[in-house]
C-alpha cells in the first residue's frame, strides 16, 4: 500500500474524524477545566451559607453614554475639557432641565485628590439616582473597561488590546466573560455559580436566573447551575391552558387538580406522556427537560405568589382591592395611579417599561426566595437602546435643551432603580423580626455596558447629533454593603489629546484605569467565594493590581494603575 | 457406562490446549517492559490506552503567554490568510506595501455619478469583506478614519485596499459620500459592519439616511 496515497475525505469519514477529534481533544480539555472547578466546589461544600445574598447584574446594552451619565461639576478640574469638547452634547448645570450635582464623599476627604475632584453632576433625568447616591445607597466606579494587560497611552500600540475593541458584540461578550484574551467559554457569573451552587443545599432551582434570556455572563463551565430564564411576566408556562393554567387546573400549584373540561384533559394527557419513563436516552432526556421545566415553573410561581402576599399599605386597584407591595411600588415610582388598573389583569403591569418589569420580577423572587431555597442567587437583567449615534439629545445656546434618546433611557433607568431600591428597603422593614428576615445589605446591583461613547459629538445640531464608540466607562453599584455616596476609580481628565485618551484619535476615548475583573472580583468575594476560587474565576486578575483594599493615588498614571481604587465594598 | 469416542477426542484436545498454554507461560520469556513509556511493549502490545496529544497553548482557548500579550499588539489577532503576494491581484511596492489591485480598481467607482448611494455602500461592504477574508476579522475601528487607516495599509500585511489619494477621502482622511459627508462605519461585531450615508441632508437620524445593514463578508475565498 502506498502510504502517501491520499484517501478521499468522504462525508462519512469527515464526520467520523470530527467526532473522534471532539472526543479526544475538546473532551479532555473541558474535563480538566471541569475538574478544576469542581475541586474548588467540593472544597467549599463543607462550609455553610447561613445568610442570603443576591447579586443582580444589569447590562446596559448598546453602550451607555457615561460621559453624560456622570459629568464633572463646575469646580471639577476636568470641567473645562468637558465644556470645550462635548459640543452640543454638553449639558448645562442650570436652566429648565439642569443636571444634578453630587459630591463624592470619599474624594472630598481625600488629601491627595486634586482641588474640586469631588464635584460631579448627574444627567438631568436622574434625580432619584442623585437621591440614592446622596443617601449612601449607590456608588459609581469611574473608567472601567475590558483590558488584556494594564494599558496606557504610551503602550497602546505595543501591547495586546481586547480583540475588536469597538464592536458591540465582542465587548459585550468580553465584559460578561472578563476574559478578553481567549475565545468565549463561560461568563464570570456562571463561574461563580459553578463554585457556589453546590453550597445551596436546599436549592429548588438554579441560582442563576435570567430575566433577559440566555446570556453569556451566566454560562458556567460545569452544568451545576445552568441559567434559568424567565420572562418579565414570570416563569414560561405551557401555552394554551390559560393564565397560570386556570383553564385546566383548579389550583395552579397542584398539577393534578384537573377541571372537567377539554383543556384539562389535554393537559392531563400531555403530563401523563411526559411522566412516562423511556428506555431510549434521547426520549428520556427530552421528557426530563419538560418535567424539570414544569417543576421549576412551579417553584418560581410559588415564589411569586409568596411575594404577592405582601400587601402595599395604601395602594388599591380599580376594584378597591389591595395591590401587592412590589408592583405598586413600581407603578407609583413611574407616576402611574394604581387605582386606575385592575391588579388581577394579566396585562396589568405591561404599562411599565421593560427594565422595570424585569427588576420588579427580581424583587418578587427575592421576596419569595424561601420557595427557591437558594442562599446565593445571581440575577441577570438588561436594558438596550443605548447606542445613541444619533438623536442623543443635547443643548446649544440657540436651540436650548433638546431632549433625546439618552433622556428617555436615563429616565427609565432612574425610575427602575429607585423603585427596586425602595422595594429592597421596604422588604427589610417588612421582614424585620422574622426568621431569616431580609436585610438591605443582602443584595447588590451592579451595572455593565459595552463601552463608553466618544466625548466629542458626531454633529453640530443638538437633538439629531450623537456620539460614537469609545472604551473606558463609568458603572454603578447599589446595595447595603456598597460604600455609597462615593466615586471610585479615577475620573479621566476629558482631554481627547491627553494621557487618558487612545492615541491617534481626537474623539475622546478613555483607556480604562480599571479592568472588568478589578471591578467584578470584589463582587465575587462579597458572595463569599474564597480567594483560591477567585483566581479560578478571574484568572487574569493577577495581571492587574489587587482591587481589594486598593487606595486612591492620583499622583501619576502609573500610580493609578497600581492603586485601582476599587475598594467599594464593605465587609469583604 | 462408557463415554462416546467423539466426546473423548474433544476432551483430549481441550486438555492438550490447556497444557500447551501452561507450558508456554512457564518457559517462554515474558515481553520486555516499556522503559521509554511509549505505550507499547517490545512485541507491539499496548500497555495502556494510547495517549492523546495535548493541545498547544492558545489552540484550545488558552491565551498566549503573558510576555507576548505585553509586547505584541497582534498577539490576539487571528492569523491572517497565507497569500502569494508575488502575483496578481497583488502588487508589491518599494515602501513595503502590497496593493490589492482588484479591490482598488473596484473602488474607483465609489461615488461615481452613474451609481447610486446604496451601491456605494455595497461596494464598501465588499471591500470590508475582502479585508475580512484575509485578516479573518473586520478592521478594528471605532471611527471612519480608523477604517481608512486599515484599508490604506495599516494592517498586518500592509495591504492597500484603498488608494490613499482616492478622491473620496477628505482632508481628515475620512471616506465621504457623494454629498461630501463622512460615511458611518458601525461595528456590530468583528464580522458585521453596518455602513451608512447621512443622505442628501447630511444629518444622520433623518428619513433620507441610507444604510447597508449586516454587511457580512461573503463566504468565498479571495
Amino acid at each position: 500500500m502506498n502510504p502517501n496515497k491520499k484517501i478521499p475525505l468522504t462525508r462519512r469519514s469527515f464526520m467520523a474524524r470530527s467526532a473522534c477529534s471532539a472526543m479526544g481533544l475538546t473532551g479532555m480539555v473541558n474535563t480538566l477545566a471541569h475538574m478544576k472547578l469542581m475541586q474548588g466546589a467540593l472544597a467549599n461544600t463543607s462550609s455553610n451559607l447561613n445568610d442570603y445574598k443576591a447579586l443582580v447584574v444589569l447590562f446596559l446594552y448598546g453602550a451607555k453614554d457615561a460621559n453624560n451619565f456622570l459629568m464633572p461639576g463646575l469646580l471639577h478640574p476636568a470641567r473645562s475639557n468637558y465644556d470645550a469638547h462635548r459640543g452640543v452634547l454638553a449639558l448645562p448645570t442650570g436652566g429648565n432641565n439642569p443636571t444634578h450635582p453630587i459630591v463624592a464623599a470619599n474624594l472630598a476627604s481625600e488629601p491627595s485628590a486634586p482641588v474640586g475632584a469631588e464635584f460631579f453632576e448627574l444627567h438631568p433625568s436622574l434625580p432619584d439616582i442623585k437621591t440614592l447616591f446622596d443617601s449612601g445607597d449607590l456608588s459609581i466606579a469611574a473608567n472601567v473597561g475590558t483590558l488584556v494587560v494594564p494599558t496606557k497611552a504610551s503602550t497602546y500600540n505595543t501591547v495586546a488590546l481586547p480583540p475588536q475593541l469597538f464592536s458591540h458584540s465582542d465587548q459585550q461578550n468580553q465584559w460578561q466573560s472578563s476574559l478578553p484574551d481567549r475565545p468565549f467559554q463561560s461568563g464570570w457569573c456562571g463561574r461563580i455559580a459553578d463554585i457556589l451552587h453546590p453550597q445551596n443545599t436546599d436549592s429548588a432551582i438554579s441560582m442563576s436566573v435570567s430575566l433577559s434570556g440566555i446570556n453569556d455572563i451566566q454560562a458556567g463551565v460545569t452544568q451545576v447551575a445552568p441559567q434559568y430564564s424567565i420572562t418579565n411576566a414570570g416563569a414560561v408556562t405551557l401555552n394554551g391552558y390559560g393564565n397560570k393554567y386556570n383553564s385546566a387546573l383548579t389550583d395552579s400549584q397542584n398539577r393534578h387538580s384537573y377541571k372537567s373540561n377539554s383543556s384539562a384533559r389535554r393537559l392531563k394527557a400531555f403530563q401523563d406522556i411526559m411522566d412516562y419513563t423511556h428506555a431510549h436516552l434521547f426520549e428520556e432526556g427530552y421528557n426530563n427537560v419538560v418535567r424539570q421545566a414544569r417543576e421549576n415553573e412551579g417553584y418560581v410561581s410559588s415564589a411569586l405568589e409568596e411575594a404577592d402576599r405582601w400587601p402595599h399599605p395604601t395602594a388599591r386597584d380599580n376594584r378597591g382591592e389591595a395591590w401587592s407591595h412590589i408592583p405598586a411600588t413600581f407603578l407609583l415610582q413611574h407616576g402611574i395611579d394604581p387605582s386606575t388598573i385592575n391588579s388581577g389583569s394579566v396585562n396589568a403591569l405591561n404599562i411599565l417599561p421593560n427594565l422595570s418589569r424585569q427588576l420588579l420580577k427580581i424583587a418578587q423572587l427575592m421576596a419569595g426566595r424561601r420557595c427557591l431555597g437558594n442562599k446565593r442567587q445571581l440575577f441577570f437583567c438588561s436594558y438596550g437602546g443605548h447606542d445613541t449615534h444619533q438623536d442623543q439629545g443635547g443643548y446649544s445656546t440657540n436651540n436650548g435643551y433638546v431632549a433625546g434618546d439618552l433622556d428617555d433611557n436615563m429616565s427609565v433607568l432612574n425610575d427602575a432603580l429607585k423603585a427596586f431600591n425602595d422595594c429592597m428597603r421596604d422588604l427589610e422593614t417588612f421582614e424585620t423580626g422574622k426568621d431569616d428576615g431580609f436585610s438591605y445589605s443582602d443584595f447588590i446591583l451592579a451595572s455593565h455596558s459595552d463601552f463608553n461613547r466618544t466625548l466629542t459629538p458626531n454633529g453640530n445640531t443638538p437633538g439629531p447629533s450623537g456620539s460614537d464608540h469609545a472604551w473606558g466607562t463609568h458603572v454603578f453599584t447599589m446595595g447595603g454593603d456598597i460604600r455609597g455616596g462615593n466615586v471610585y476609580g479615577y475620573y479621566p481628565d476629558l482631554d481627547p489629546a491627553g494621557t487618558w485618551a487612545t492615541p491617534g484619535s481626537s474623539r475622546g476615548r478613555w483607556i480604562p484605569t480599571c479592568s472588568v475583573e478589578q471591578f467584578t472580583a470584589p463582587l465575587a468575594r462579597w458572595m463569599d467565594v474564597g480567594d483560591p476560587e477567585i483566581s479560578t474565576i478571574f484568572p487574569n486578575l493577577e495581571r492587574f493590581s489587587s482591587p481589594f483594599g486598593s487606595t486612591y493615588n492620583p499622583a501619576n498614571y502609573d500610580s493609578m494603575l497600581t492603586n485601582p481604587h476599587m475598594d467599594y465594598l464593605s465587609g469583604i | 457406562m462408557k463415554a462416546a469416542p467423539g466426546k473423548t477426542f474433544v476432551l483430549f484436545l481441550l486438555a492438550t490446549a490447556i497444557l500447551t498454554a501452561a507450558l508456554a507461560y512457564v518457559f517462554l520469556p515474558p515481553p520486555q517492559k516499556d522503559p521509554a513509556d511509549t505505550g507499547r511493549t517490545t512485541d507491539g502490545r499496548a500497555t495502556k490506552a494510547l495517549a492523546v496529544n495535548s493541545p498547544t497553548p492558545g489552540s484550545r482557548g488558552e491565551p498566549p503567554p503573558l510576555e507576548q500579550l505585553k509586547s505584541n499588539p497582534l498577539a490576539l489577532h487571528p492569523t491572517p490568510l497565507e497569500l502569494n503576494f508575488g502575483s496578481p491581484p497583488f502588487e508589491r511596492h518599494a515602501d513595503g506595501t502590497i496593493y490589492k489591485k482588484d479591490v482598488m480598481e473596484m473602488l474607483r467607482e465609489l461615488n461615481d455619478e452613474s451609481r447610486e448611494t446604496f451601491s456605494d455602500l455595497q461596494l464598501l461592504g465588499k471591500v470590508i469583506g475582502a479585508y475580512y477574508r484575509i485578516f479573518k476579522q473586520n478592521p478594528v475601528a471605532g471611527e471612519n478614519r480608523e477604517v481608512v487607516e486599515a484599508l490604506t495599509g495599516k494592517n498586518p500585511h500592509k495591504i492597500v485596499f484603498l488608494n490613499p489619494r482616492h478622491p473620496a477621502l477628505n482632508q481628515n482622511l475620512e471616506l465621504i459620500d457623494r454629498w461630501e459627508n463622512p460615511f458611518r462605519f458601525h461595528p456590530l461585531s468583528g464580522s458585521i459592519m453596518e455602513i451608512s450615508s447621512a443622505g442628501p441632508d447630511g444629518n444622520f437620524g433623518t428619513a433620507d439616511d441610507i444604510t447597508l445593514q449586516d454587511a457580512e463578508p461573503p463566504p468565498e475565498e479571495p
